[in-house]
């Protein structure tokens, strides 16, 4: 546990030097939440009806904690795996005394924490005085929401981590991450929620993991499921977890024997 | 004045088949990382692909954006990427590479050439990267007239082309300022921002933002005029929205501002060696 | 009428100076403090056709911002600088036909593609002659020893390789006038060698001119006979470099081995001074210009049973590093 602390620190340090180019971003973070506010806003028209059962306000709520939800998610492990291998730099990684898996994790999350603090809050915060933030969350809800979010975050990680190994064998995983990233955009609901998706897509996405990692916490969070629903959220989210953790675990010690067997 | 004239052309068609060298020689690189261009493109046409599809699902589950329909969207999506296609192939490289050039002093070689620095840039720049954006934009086209039920006839293609050029010329303009400011001040992030939001800004009808973003997406930076003002005019939208009836000032605008561009790109430069780096 | 004439020239640099810290960020933004920076005060010099030139300066000396301005890149703040007649700021792509120049740091050759490849480009760009070219192309690859790599991808070059194809290239148009900035910066020796012998060929069958700077004293010794250094953008020395060596040579070092001592006295101080006397090494230093070497030899074998012996001739780097140092002080 200390040498958790130790790497979370110093990643956070590295990171924590405040720069220009952040204020830029944070910047342009906040516009680009403004542009989907206009998007739905010009969407729902004048009218303002729902569609779909959902109301613009919810949608706008929704638009707003997607940007926070697909930050916090995020992960660039399978760019960092592509790297470390490339460069050969994972032979002296695997001598850290700490698990790889755990250690890219760490370092994951204290990169999204800190994107978090600088982008993602401060633009996500001005959005919301900006545009009024109208949603009646129950502490529960918060609750559960923070617990799918991690639970989220996990997922993706380790779907990432999983199809990531396999530049061991295949040297570079640019087309994987491509790949990785469009079914990220299209199934997670980080631009689009799957509410008002067509039924052939709905039924799709039902079978990937994505939905569980930006829409599902989101839908939880805005009280817009049965306590039954909830649940069924959880347990899918559990299996995916339990499932990618056995699958990521099984690949990855395939792939530490080729790399410690032939040296990468 | 007839001497001078020649002189030009004579200039001109020497700076195309300089471009024309350097391609060659550029497409003979780039078979060495064939895969990797190959899989480079798939990549970007699956990007844009996943977003036109979304932004079809999404306008398709409300009916209408603002008065325009989903495949109406589509188009100024598919116009507006064409269009940063077209000026991307000659010069995204320029904006890519510039900062990292004056940064490291290899503009420098440049400078020590006998030939004029925007066309030699020009010139040397060209890529075929943009093919997956033509290419899928193309498609995206005639699937979308195909569903509003307009027949692509003659004279139809002909304004399509028409508002593709322009829109092209707009595109490259903001790549050239965007370029020509790494002269003056070593980050040009902010401009690189500005430019890809309104890039954003200009896949969906400029009348369903505020006010302000209409004017700045009409007089600062003029992505209006790429797809927003003559495609309405196309497609016979009611006016709403924008600064008015600008559809005719599109050719006016894109040359205005293309000149600019270039008058900006150029007096940075000269601005570069009174003051070295 | 020299073929490149430097009078009085200025150059000052507006350099800003970024805070650090959160509470700074806007003040960089907006009122950036700034500060001149000198790279050039108030030189002049005259440069004959068919000279070898080099320049000698530590980094931030003023040698690059003088090659940049006569070499059409930069404008001078203030002064007047004529090469071969014309301005070479103001009548930049004219003079660049003129010139040829390798900046060793980086390279203009096409990482992806083998350097004949760079060559055909180059050709376009400054419009040669096919015929002259080939010719060119041909004798450079022969003298240069390049046959062997000539159609292999840049990338896969060794750094020598490389920048011998960059000389080459650079004098593909036939310049009357050469820049050269750093050529050899960590390459092996036989490639050094052969670089300078290239360079000092070219110069003596085709008189180009030819400026040269470099950190490797032995490169400006071999090939330069005049020389310019710079210190803080001003000019310390400029003549030839056997006048340099007169000038600023006060001692030699003499080294021997010996198999024992004849006496037990020492070396007194004198004109021959001991530096060090330990494992049957004996090292000294002495004046040329007081003793020869015979009558060092002489002198020294008076004390020690000399085996062997060795003197090493006086080495630039040491007498630039001592103008440095007087300087500083």
């Amino acid at each position: 546990m200390g040498l958790c602390k130790k790497i979370l620190s110093i990643s956070f340090k590295e990171k924590s030097i405040f720069r220009f180019d952040y204020l830029v971003n944070t910047l342009f973070s906040f516009f680009y939440i403004v542009l989907k506010v206009y998007l739905w806003k010009g969407l729902y028209g004048i009218s303002g009806e729902a569609v779909s059962g959902i109301a613009l306000n919810d949608m706008l709520v929704y638009s707003i904690l997607s940007s926070f939800t697909a930050g916090i998610t995020k992960t660039t492990v399978m760019n960092d795996l592509n790297e470390s291998v490339l460069s050969g730099s994972i032979s002296s990684n695997l001598l850290l005394p700490i698990g790889l898996k755990k250690y890219l994790f760490l370092h994951s999350v204290t990169k999204n924490i800190f994107l978090t603090l600088y982008g993602i809050i401060p633009s996500v915060l001005a959005a919301m005085l900006f545009f009024g933030f109208h949603a009646e969350i129950s502490p529960v809800n918060l609750v559960l929401y923070v617990l799918s979010v991690i639970m989220g975050t996990l997922i993706n990680f380790l779907y990432n981590f999983l199809f990531g190994s396999s530049v061991i064998w295949f040297r570079n995983s640019f087309f994987l991450n491509n790949i990785n990233s469009v079914l990220l955009n299209l199934f997670s609901g980080a631009l689009v929620p799957l509410w008002f998706f067509p039924e052939p897509m709905k039924i799709l996405s039902v079978f990937l993991p994505f939905r569980y990692i930006v829409f599902e916490p989101i839908a939880v969070l805005l009280n817009t499921k049965s306590a039954a629903e909830t649940a069924y959220v959880f347990a899918m989210q559990l299996f995916w977890l339990v499932f990618l953790f056995c699958a990521a675990t099984a690949v990855w010690n395939r792939g530490r024997n080729k790399i410690m067997i032939q040296g990468g | 004045m007839r001497e001078a004239v020649k002189e030009s052309v004579r200039e001109a068609v020497w700076y195309l088949r300089l471009t024309y060298v350097f391609t060659g020689k550029a497409i003979k690189a780039m078979l060495t990382y064939r895969c990797s261009f190959v899989i480079n493109c798939i990549s970007q046409a699956m990007d844009y692909a996943v977003a036109f599809l979304l932004m079809w699902v999404m306008i398709s589950a409300f009916d209408s954006l603002n008065g325009w329909n989903a495949y109406e969207v589509m188009l100024l999506y598919s116009f507006s990427l064409f269009a940063y296609g077209i000026a991307g192939t000659f010069f995204f490289n320029i904006m890519n590479h510039l900062p990292g050039q004056i940064w490291k002093g290899g503009f420098d070689d440049v400078l020590v050439k006998p030939v004029k620095v925007l066309p030699y840039l020009l010139a040397s720049s060209f890529i075929c990267n943009y093919i997956a954006h033509i290419t899928l934009s193309i498609l995206v086209m005639g699937l979308c007239f195909h569903a509003l039920e307009m027949p692509v006839t003659l004279w139809l293609l002909a304004r399509i082309i028409r508002i593709l050029l322009f829109g092209s010329l707009i595109y490259g303009g903001l790549f050239l300022i965007v370029s020509g400011s790494a002269f003056l001040v070593t980050k040009t992030d902010a401009l690189f921002h500005i430019m890809f939001f309104f890039r954003e800004v200009s896949y969906y009808p400029l009348s369903i933002f505020p006010k302000v973003i209409q004017i700045m997406a009409t007089v600062l930076v003029p992505y209006g005029f790429i797809n927003f003002y003559p495609l309405r005019e196309l497609l016979g939208k009611e006016e709403t929205g924008g600064l008015g009836y600008l559809a005719g000032w599109s050719p006016v605008a894109a040359i205005v501002f293309f000149t600019m561009a270039c008058l900006f790109f150029n007096l940075s430069a000269r601005q570069y060696k009174s003051s070295g780096s | 009428m020299s073929l490149i004439k430097v009078e009085h020239v200025s150059k000052n640099y507006e350099v800003i100076l970024q805070r650090s810290g959160a509470k700074n960020v806007w003040r960089n933004l907006f009122c950036p403090d700034k500060k001149v920076v000198y790279a050039v005060q108030d030189i002049s010099f005259a440069i004959e056709a068919g000279e070898l030139v080099g320049f000698i300066g530590e980094n931030g000396a003023g040698k690059s911002t003088t090659i940049k301005m006569i070499s059409g890149i930069l404008f001078p703040a203030s002064g007047n600088i004529t090469v071969a007649g014309i301005c070479p700021y103001l009548k930049r792509e004219k003079n660049a036909r003129n010139i040829g120049a390798v900046f060793g740091q980086r390279s203009r050759l096409n990482w992806d593609l083998p350097m004949l490849d760079s060559f055909e480009l180059h050709k376009e760009i400054y419009r040669i002659d096919p015929v002259r070219y080939q010719k060119n192309v041909d004798m450079f690859i022969e003298m240069l020893h390049m046959q062997d790599f000539c159609n292999t991808p840049v990338r896969q070059l060794s750094l020598g390789q490389r920048m011998k194809a960059e000389i080459a290239l650079s004098l593909l148009h036939e310049p009357a006038i050469l820049y050269l900035d750093e050529p050899t910066i960590g390459l092996d020796v036989l490639a050094k060698q052969q670089i300078r012998e290239f360079i000092k060929e070219r110069n003596r069958r085709e008189g180009i001119t030819t400026i040269l700077t470099s950190h490797d004293m032995k490169d400006l010794d071999s090939v330069c006979r005049r020389i310019i250094i710079l210190e803080k953008g001003r000019i310390l020395f400029d003549g030839a470099i056997e006048r340099f060596k007169q000038e600023y040579t006060k001692e030699s070092i003499a080294e021997f081995t010996y198999a024992g001592k004849c006496s037990d006295q020492v070396i007194p101080d004198g004109p021959v001074r001991v530096l060090l006397d330990k494992d049957h090494r004996l090292v000294v230093a002495y004046s040329p210009a007081e003793m020869t070497t015979a009558q060092l030899v002489g002198m020294v074998s008076a004390y020690y049973e000399i085996n062997d012996f060795t003197i090493k001739a006086p080495d630039i780097e040491d007498m630039v590093r001592g103008i440095y140092e007087r300087e500083a002080d």
